[in-house]
């Protein structure tokens, strides 16, 4: 029996050490890919570009699609934020999603709304029925839904979609906002590329300590709290350097519903957005990547933009997060088991080949191998295997080269945007990578066997809003 | 094997960690270094900003001077180059400010100013470097160099931009379309649509229908011939920003074009006409609302006759109000666009959900009840 339990303790560190080399070798290919996109990016002449785009008769009309639900402390700020926007053509569609706060007093006063009417076709099903429509009293580009709550986020964005006038579809999360500019940086490769761009993500950054006026950011500062210092360095090493690699790679599977352009008759043919999904951003792109594999082969792009930058607040507290992290991982582990038939299948390309295998076993397993791991730990201790040394060595290992990637990721928002202005404030997230790299990492991967287990039973789960304690506003 | 894997282990984890310092460093030394250059930058500009004014004001004395000179003799235009300056003696570092400030400013201005800036530039010699540098070997000196001359709009650099057309590096070709499109040479408007039909495309319509509009009224004759030439997206664009220009002579073209094979360059087309407004292509473009034609014709055709607002039109739209939604919506706001004719029209279906979202949006001040009206046809 011992010598079984031996074999197994062995064989499962063997295993263990296979799968962090080989998260590391596909860690340091999408920072390498990462770093490559940026220098291409940071050589164009961005300002040409956008004054272009702005200036072009053609540049096709958006429209800027927002779902809300309870969404009061921020959901006026935001839409300042997009209508202030400089593009030439666009509207804002807000659905709000049967709210049980004031979100809609605040906008009525906000915007002085009064009723409008409006055909809007059933190009793709929704579930809740629309109650009323509203828009600004003296006119304007915003368009405000009222409809029952259906509980999910996928259909307040699909009303939004067929209300939507444009040929350009942009979502946004109620409770985030726009740098200056985002709208035309987003659709720049959908605009440039038509025929080869399909979608484009924007950079998505927690807002907490963030200062507003009137819907434009007046400072960013470095939150005080570790937990979000340790979000900041995340949010840079996953989706602005994770997502920009995959970007190179021609193969992004997730575009933040926070911030993702697309085009209306794209979404229109799949249907819309999966009502039941929770993770109904990376639905739809995995959605795309399958018809347009089929359809186009390699002819075509989903491509994230570093340029562009959407603000959303990050959870401050630990229950939030833990909240936050295992509905992702839930919504995650849905979008993949919807895709499985693409797995591993040649003629889905990049798609079947790579992205969902990637996703399957470092995303979506990669959290059950951590956690297992401190098990392994234990036994191998217990079987007298453990070579003390050697097991803090390969702990400083791992946490060495979690610092690589963070920090790496540092300076890469140091070398394109650089938002924390402060000395101090660099000081704090290069302290934060540690505190990311170790604790918080081993917390998040067990709210994600929570997520994936929530997945794995098919446990139904409702949109609902995260606490949240809204932007400072400067006097 | 325990004792050498971990030496393995060890020596990699003292590298790792070593390599974390180094990021680190880098991280503090290329924000220390960036806060300098930007300080450098502000210094530099200081420097250079009066210069610049300086040129601009001795173009504006000129000016005056030639002004009164010319109406004692009845003639005289010109730059003022008689009484421009000597080039400042600046650093290198403040030269390539200046460069860059005065390039970028140019780009801005128009006539004399504008010229002022490029005599400015010449005196330094930075027009016959950006022009040498446009075949550099170096990318990012080739980029440089033609964006410079491109804001500068000078003609004689148009065989050079023309050349870098065909550039290996997508920037330098963006850039080289662009400052074609300032330039606003028509020699370049054959280069600029050619790219569009090459078999391997690879530049940005948007772009080249951009530079073709900057060039304004000298394209007009290319862009016309285009019509007959290009190959389809050569035709569409041409087309299109035929229409942007709202050229009058342009319009007989465009209607023998109406009749293109393709219907993407049938939509561009009529849609051009539309915004010409010239009635006399109505007849035609009433036509193209049949229902053979494919749909992004038919709505491209009802939005151009609302732009023409000939109420003879009123008929032929009603007849879209009974199809699919984009081609009713269509139809309708043309219809509110015809005057009396269009309004008797839109009144008679009113009970089509399109037009009394028209209907409403044009007397929503008056209206005491607002209907809030939602579904729709797909």
């Amino acid at each position: 029996m011992k010598g079984f339990l031996v074999t197994s303790v062995i064989a499962f560190n063997i295993l263990v050490m296979t799968y962090a080399v080989a998260v590391a070798f596909a860690q340091l290919a999408l920072v390498g890919g990462a770093v490559m996109n940026l220098r291409r990016e940071l050589r164009r002449n961005l300002a040409s570009r956008k004054d272009d785009l702005f200036a072009h008769p053609d540049t096709p009309g958006l429209s800027v699609l927002v779902p809300a639900f309870n969404e009061s402390p921020m959901v006026a700020e935001c839409l300042r934020s997009v209508v202030d926007q400089r593009y030439p053509e666009f509207e804002v569609i807000v659905v709000d999603d049967g709210s049980t706060d004031d979100t809609f007093d605040l906008l009525r006063e906000a915007f002085d709304l009064v009723p409008t009417t409006r055909v809007i076709p059933q190009d793709v099903p929704t579930i809740g029925r629309i109650l009323e429509l509203h828009a600004p009293r003296g006119g304007g580009n915003l368009l405000v839904i009222r409809k029952e709550n259906a509980g999910r986020c996928a259909d307040a964005l699909n009303t939004a979609l067929n209300a939507a006038r444009h040929p350009l579809v942009c979502t946004l999360d109620a409770d985030s906002v726009l740098e200056p500019d985002a709208l035309l940086h987003i659709v720049r490769p959908l605009v440039e590329q038509p025929e080869e761009v399909v979608a484009a993500g924007g950079v998505v950054r927690p807002s907490n300590g963030m200062v507003l006026r009137r819907g434009t950011i007046e400072s960013v500062t470095l939150p005080r709290r570790l937990i979000v210092q340790a979000q900041i360095v995340e949010y840079l090493r996953a989706f602005m350097l994770g997502r920009i690699g995959w970007s190179w790679l021609n193969s992004v599977l997730i575009i933040s519903g926070a911030f993702g352009a697309f085009r209306r008759e794209d979404v229109v043919s799949l249907g819309g957005l999966h009502p039941d999904s929770l993770g109904q951003d990376a639905d739809l792109v995995a959605s795309l990547h399958r018809r347009l594999r089929l359809e186009r082969g390699k002819d075509y792009r989903v491509v994230i933009v570093p340029q562009a930058v959407c603000w959303t607040e990050a959870p401050q507290h630990r229950r939030d997060l833990r909240r936050q992290r295992r509905r992702w991982a839930h919504g995650l582990g849905q979008v993949l088991w919807r895709q499985r038939t693409a797995m591993l299948r040649p003629r889905y390309g990049r798609f079947g080949m790579l992205v969902l295998p990637y996703h399957v076993v470092f995303e979506m397993l990669g959290p059950v191998v951590e956690m297992l791991g401190l098990p392994a730990v234990i036994a191998a201790w217990w079987l007298g295997l453990l070579n003390p040394w050697y097991a803090l060595t390969v702990f400083a290992l791992a946490i060495g080269f979690g610092m690589v990637v963070s920090v790496a990721a540092v300076l890469a928002d140091e070398v394109s945007e650089r938002h924390y202005d402060r000395w101090r404030d660099l000081g704090s997230l290069l302290l934060a990578a540690l505190f990311e790299t170790t604790l918080l990492r081993v917390m998040m991967a067990w709210w994600r066997v929570h997520g994936l287990s929530d997945a794995l039973r098919r446990r139904r789960s409702a949109w609902a809003s995260m606490p949240r304690i809204g932007f400072s506003r400067a006097h | 094997m325990v004792d050498a894997n971990g030496g393995l282990v060890l020596r990699l984890t003292v590298a790792l960690t070593a390599l974390v310092v180094l990021l680190v460093c880098t991280t503090v030394v290329t924000r220390g270094w960036r806060r300098r250059r930007e300080r450098a930058r502000t210094a530099a500009e200081a420097v250079a900003r009066p210069l610049i004014l300086a040129a601009l004001d001795a173009e504006n004395s000129a000016a005056e001077s030639e002004s009164a000179s010319a109406s004692e003799s009845g003639s005289g235009s010109g730059s003022g180059n008689a009484l421009a300056p000597n080039p400042p003696q600046v650093s290198p570092r403040v030269g390539r400010y200046l460069d860059s400030m005065a390039s970028a400013m140019a780009g801005k201005l128009r006539g004399g100013d504008r010229a002022a800036l490029v005599e400015l530039l010449r005196r330094r010699g930075s027009v016959d470097r950006a022009l040498r540098h446009c075949r550099s070997v170096f990318t990012g000196r080739r980029l440089r160099a033609v964006e410079l001359v491109g804001s500068l709009g000078l003609v004689e650099a148009v065989p050079e931009l023309a050349a870098r057309l065909d550039d290996p590096d997508d920037e330098v070709r963006r850039a080289a379309v662009r400052a074609l499109g300032r330039t606003a040479a028509p020699d370049a408007v054959p280069a600029l649509l050619a790219l569009l039909d090459a078999p391997q495309r690879r530049e940005s319509e948007h772009y080249i229908t951009l530079a073709l509009l900057r060039m304004g009224p000298p394209a007009v004759e290319q862009l016309t011939a285009a019509l007959r030439t290009h190959g389809p997206n050569g035709r569409r664009a041409a087309a299109k920003v035929l229409g942007w220009l709202g050229e009058p002579h342009a319009a007989g073209p465009l209607q023998a074009a109406l009749d293109d094979a393709e219907p993407a360059v049938r939509s561009a087309v009529v849609e051009a006409l539309g915004r010409i407004g010239l009635p006399a292509p109505a007849p035609a473009m009433r036509e193209l609302l049949r229902s053979d034609q494919p749909s992004p014709v038919r709505v491209a055709a009802a939005v151009a006759l609302g732009r023409l607002g000939d109420p003879r039109s009123a008929e032929a739209l009603a007849g879209l109000l009974t199809e699919p939604h984009l081609l009713a919506r269509s139809a309708a706001s043309a219809l509110a666009l015809l005057g009396p004719a269009g309004l008797t029209v839109l009144r008679a279906h009113a009970h089509v959900p399109e037009v009394g979202e028209v209907l409403i949006g044009r007397a929503d001040a008056e209206l005491p009840d607002l209907v809030t009206t939602a579904g729709g046809r797909s």
